[in-house]
């Protein structure tokens, strides 16, 4: 049931997550010899911590993003998650769950921080809207695309945010959204669909669609 | 992305998310995270607890849960106890009311004003055994000797103690100076002159004793109690009235009946010998 074609971010391929969006979700998989990379992380291997963070820096950026007002705080949300990976590290035991997974409870927690109001406020790690000055049409666009749906999203309930960023923008499958929120697989098969549903509305685009559907100009 | 449980709408807004913008992080922010993150590898690592664990749905971990519900807890009964207090000022001595309250039923119980009350009324209430019977049990040894003495010399005549009988009747046989009142025979004096009135059905009062070495009852007094006839107490001297008028009483005897039906109103002198012929007159003793 799940077509997608995950592109992994890791160290190999790591500029491909830079570019451009290619359409395709990227699926976050185990790195290979996972298992060994986190056993030597934990006992303070930094070149080990340093595969995993590449690994899974930019899922968990890009899963922060559309949960948070701006990409700036983001990125001051994911450098705090990956430093509280770094300290439970040598803590950590493998309960047989993905390590994605528990990353992303560490991110869902720091959001929950966050919007708890418990954060200090984000300072920029970098310049980072000031690097890319080509096809800024095609990046305004984006950027209201982008605004758009953090707009939609922040209005749903954190469980709907979740599944539908992790399930439909990360291209998670459904055994590992329901692990990550605690809930059963085919809670998760129901629960997308209201989830979808109330995106819709708070898009304003289930009228439309309607419209559309029933051949009315719009 | 393809789903074949999802509708057009749905499958739109799915593709949507799909292509939504990725951002991501740049070059810069993502060495500058990275050595952040090794260079917090160099330094004490704090004890914290699992930053993955699983929170709630308000984002709390359950450590935190239980510490709120706590506090929660605590500040319900702090503003319980707060109302309590101004809002009925009494409270403050609804306790101190309610530590005597406890020691009411105590007093009920130690007073023991009962069992005492109830003693009491059973001196003289015998039936109380059945109805009380703790208290009587123990109060059954003082109460039955006093009651035994009380009892006993109304109902036994014992001849030790030479008690006075009386007895008053109507008399039943008269066989010479004995009388027999109730089958009582009783000895008068031989020379008693109420002997020589007295008949059968007269009522009499005696006063008797036993006399010494017998059983047989000898009349200390006696006294006519039927108006019909009247004994001069100070010479003996009886008349009886025989229900005519010709028979006229002793002046010292009043023989009310007598003079009532024969003519003479009241008094209980008569008219000696008016001689009308009513049957007045003095009488003769006998």
């Amino acid at each position: 049931m799940d077509d997608f074609h995950p592109i992994r971010a890791n160290s190999n391929n790591l500029e491909i997550s830079f570019q451009e969006h290619s359409g395709h979700n990227e699926r976050m998989e185990p790195l290979p010899d996972e298992r060994s990379l986190i056993a030597r992380a934990g006992r303070g291997d930094k070149d080990a911590v340093s595969t995993l963070y590449e690994g899974y820096a930019q899922s968990i950026f890009r899963y922060i993003s559309y949960r948070v007002e701006s990409d700036m705080v983001a990125e001051d949300l994911t450098g705090e998650v990956f430093l509280r990976m770094v300290q439970a590290l040598p803590r950590y035991q493998d309960t047989g769950a993905p390590f994605g997974a528990w990353l992303y409870r560490i991110a869902a927690n720091q959001i929950a921080d966050h919007h708890r109001g418990k954060r200090r406020v984000a300072e920029p790690l970098s310049d980072n809207q000031a690097s890319d000055d080509t096809d800024p049409l095609g990046k305004t666009a984006k950027a209201q695309e982008q605004a758009q749906l953090r707009q939609a999203l922040a209005s749903l309930s954190e469980e709907y945010q979740n599944l539908l960023i992790l399930r439909f923008m990360q291209g998670l499958p459904h055994t590992e959204v329901a692990a990550l929120l605690n809930k059963s697989d085919a809670a998760i098969r129901v629960m997308q669909h209201r989830a979808l549903k109330a995106l819709a509305k708070a898009l304003g685009t289930d009228t439309k669609a309607r419209s559309y559907l029933r051949g009315d100009e719009s | 992305v393809n789903d074949s449980d999802f509708n057009p709408q749905e499958q739109g807004l799915i593709n949507r998310l799909a292509n939504a913008p990725q951002p991501s992080l740049n070059p810069a922010a993502f060495e500058l995270i990275r050595a952040r993150m090794l260079d917090a590898m160099d330094q004490p690592i704090p004890d914290a607890p699992d930053p993955g664990q699983i929170r709630p749905q308000g984002g709390l971990t359950i450590t935190q849960v239980a510490i709120l519900g706590l506090v929660i807890a605590a500040a319900i009964v702090v503003i319980l106890v707060i109302v309590v207090i101004i809002s009925a000022p009494k409270p403050i001595q609804t306790p101190v009311s309610t530590v005597p309250s406890t020691t009411i039923p105590t007093l009920a119980v130690t007073v023991t004003p009962l069992p005492q009350v109830i003693a009491t009324l059973a001196d003289t209430a015998m039936p109380t055994q059945t109805a009380l019977p703790e208290p009587t049990q123990t109060l059954t040894p003082e109460v039955t000797p006093d009651s035994i003495p009380e009892a006993t010399p109304e109902i036994t005549s014992t001849p030790t103690l030479e008690p006075v009988i009386v007895v008053e009747g109507p008399v039943q046989n008269i066989e010479g100076n004995v009388v027999t009142i109730f089958g009582i025979e009783i000895i008068l004096n031989p020379d008693d002159p109420l002997l020589n009135v007295i008949e059968v059905g007269d009522v009499l009062h005696v006063e008797a004793d036993y006399a010494t070495d017998t059983t047989l009852i000898i009349a200390v007094t006696v006294e006519p109690v039927s108006n019909e006839v009247n004994t001069n107490p100070d010479t003996g001297e009886s008349w009886r009235d025989n229900g005519n008028c010709d028979n006229p009483p002793p002046p010292w005897a009043p023989a009310n009946g007598w003079r009532r039906r024969c003519g003479v109103p009241g008094g209980s002198a008569p008219n000696p010998g008016n001689g009308n012929g009513n049957g007045m007159g003095m009488g003769n003793d006998g």
